[in-house]
């Protein structure tokens, strides 16, 4: 039985078929990468993945559990506790702007506890509940502040836990994207495109990030169109051409491409790679 | 009439104008949330029932719509005319209402669907995601045109006169026409001037204390 398994999953949008019956699966701790050009469908199957988006058919299995499928309505909250499986770290990083970097990651903490609290309090007389509510929030904002201090130290973010999103640089406000996404312990974390804005430097980086968080046993769903990128994090890879799975397997099948689609997408990489190099060397004068 | 009698007929006229502004802003803002939330309504019928009631609004002059308001309903069906304080209130509620309720739009679509998904991810309830992430980011976008619209609407509290509510500037244009003294008019502007300055200063205070982040 797969730890994750996505079943004949299909999307349209405005009558526009993105995604076309798409079957795949996942191990625990395994990083499945899904690559393909733009409008392929990544994104979309990540976002449906994520319960972003209801699939319009097919079924989305975490440990042989449903957690969607076609027969079944679903409801806002069986949404939202469908989505706690899940975390994303979206593409642009979408942090809040208002909020700085330690408040960034504590922030769905607390709310999560608010919830927790009004949902455990709500049958006491007002002046208990507020009573109850407040001693509780109290007990839980040390545990919450254990919990953010460490990931602020596992992500090198202590120094710049008081700087706001719009004076962060784009690795920074990657490691702090992240860092928020894995506050509510999610069992699988999503990357969309997590190196599409960063420097070749903080690209490596960032692969080392993810293979960091792949050590320590996490599930990682991770979409993108670098293929360097693709073949250093993953296990698993899934080849989206027009919203179909073209080629899938491991991390071989982008040595020994199969399908005529996959060895196009690779040539036009490996083009696309020399020309930003050679780009480089000019800026560079070498 | 002396300096001091005209600036105590001023100040009674002035308490009306302040009075009509404070009473307008506070019932047009939570209308302009309202109005807001029926415009962004996937329900069809509602969403265009609006477009047409802003175009209404936003295409006639307020002067008229108080006129509308203060004779229709008792010409139409032979009431009891509606006060006139309160038809002025109604008006000036109602059109500034769809402003602001463009305003508050405008804030609203201008925040990005992202910073949505994100709350989402993180089991937001949508209470939260409105209070928690986008009421910030949204007032600092809408501040600079809530303040611009707030300063018209004091301005525009002037076309009570056409109903014949004495505020600040009746009572200055009664003075000038019996007593035919001039300067009343210029020391009618500085009542404007000083309140618009100190709601000025008050607005720019609240859009500084919003800069310490970049939405």
């Amino acid at each position: 039985m797969a730890y994750l398994e996505g079943k004949n999953l299909a999307k349209s949008f405005k009558g526009r078929p993105v995604l076309k019956s798409l079957s795949f699966s996942m191990e625990k701790g395994e990083s499945l990468v899904i690559i393909g050009d733009s409008g392929s469908g990544k994104t979309t199957l990540l976002r449906m993945l994520c319960f972003l988006e209801t699939p319009d058919q097919g079924s989305i299995a975490l440990n042989g559990r449903d957690l969607w499928n076609e027969k079944m309505a679903i409801s806002r909250e069986e949404t939202i506790a469908a989505r706690a499986h899940f975390g994303l770290v979206f593409q642009g990083f979408h942090l809040f702007p208002q909020y700085d970097v330690h408040d960034n990651v504590m922030l769905p903490l607390k709310l999560q506890k608010q919830k927790e609290l009004k949902a455990k309090t709500a049958s006491l007389p007002f002046f208990a509940r507020r009573k109850e509510y407040r001693e509780a929030m109290k007990k839980a904002n040390g545990e919450m502040e254990v919990i953010v201090s460490g990931l602020l130290k596992e992500f090198h973010l202590e120094a710049i836990a008081k700087e706001f999103p719009y004076s962060l640089s784009g690795g920074e406000s990657q490691r702090v994207a992240i860092a928020r996404a894995l506050a509510l312990n999610p069992e699988i974390l999503c990357f969309d495109e997590p190196t599409s804005a960063l420097d070749p430097r903080l690209k490596n980086e960032v692969a080392d990030l993810i293979n960091g968080l792949k050590r320590n046993g996490r599930s990682l769903i991770v979409v993108t169109h670098e293929i360097a990128f693709a073949s250093a994090i993953s296990d698993r890879i899934i080849f989206l051409e027009d919203g179909m799975i073209k080629e899938q397997g491991n991390s071989s099948i982008l040595l020994t491409p199969k399908s005529e689609e996959l060895r196009h997408f690779l040539s036009q990489d490996q083009k696309e790679d020399n020309d930003e190099r050679r780009s480089q060397d000019q800026k560079t004068g070498a | 009439m002396s300096f001091l009698e005209v600036t105590e007929e001023l100040l009674q006229g002035f308490l009306v104008t302040i009075l009509l502004f404070a009473l307008t802003w506070v019932i047009a803002v939570p209308l302009g949330v309202f109005f807001c939330r029926m415009t962004l309504s996937k329900f069809k019928p509602l969403h265009y029932f609006m477009q047409g009631f802003i175009w209404v609004i936003r295409g006639t002059p307020l002067m008229l719509q108080i006129i509308v308001i203060f004779y229709v309903p008792g010409l139409l069906f032979a009431w009891q005319s509606v006060d006139r304080f309160v038809a002025v209130l109604v008006a000036l509620s109602i059109n500034y209402g769809i402003y602001f309720s463009e305003i508050f739009r405008s804030g609203y679509e201008s925040v990005s669907e992202g910073q949505k998904d994100a709350a989402l991810m993180l089991q937001f309830s949508r209470s939260q995601i409105f209070t928690r992430v986008l009421f910030l980011p949204i007032l600092k976008k809408i501040l600079p045109p809530l303040s611009n619209e707030t300063i018209s609407l004091v301005k525009d509290t002037a076309l009570a006169r056409v109903i014949a509510i004495s505020e600040i500037l009746m009572t200055a244009q009664k003075i000038v026409a019996t007593y035919a003294i001039i300067w009343v008019l210029f020391y009618t502007g500085v009542f404007y001037l000083v309140f618009n300055g100190v709601l000025s200063v008050v607005l720019k205070k609240a859009e500084k204390k919003l800069a310490y982040f970049k939405a």
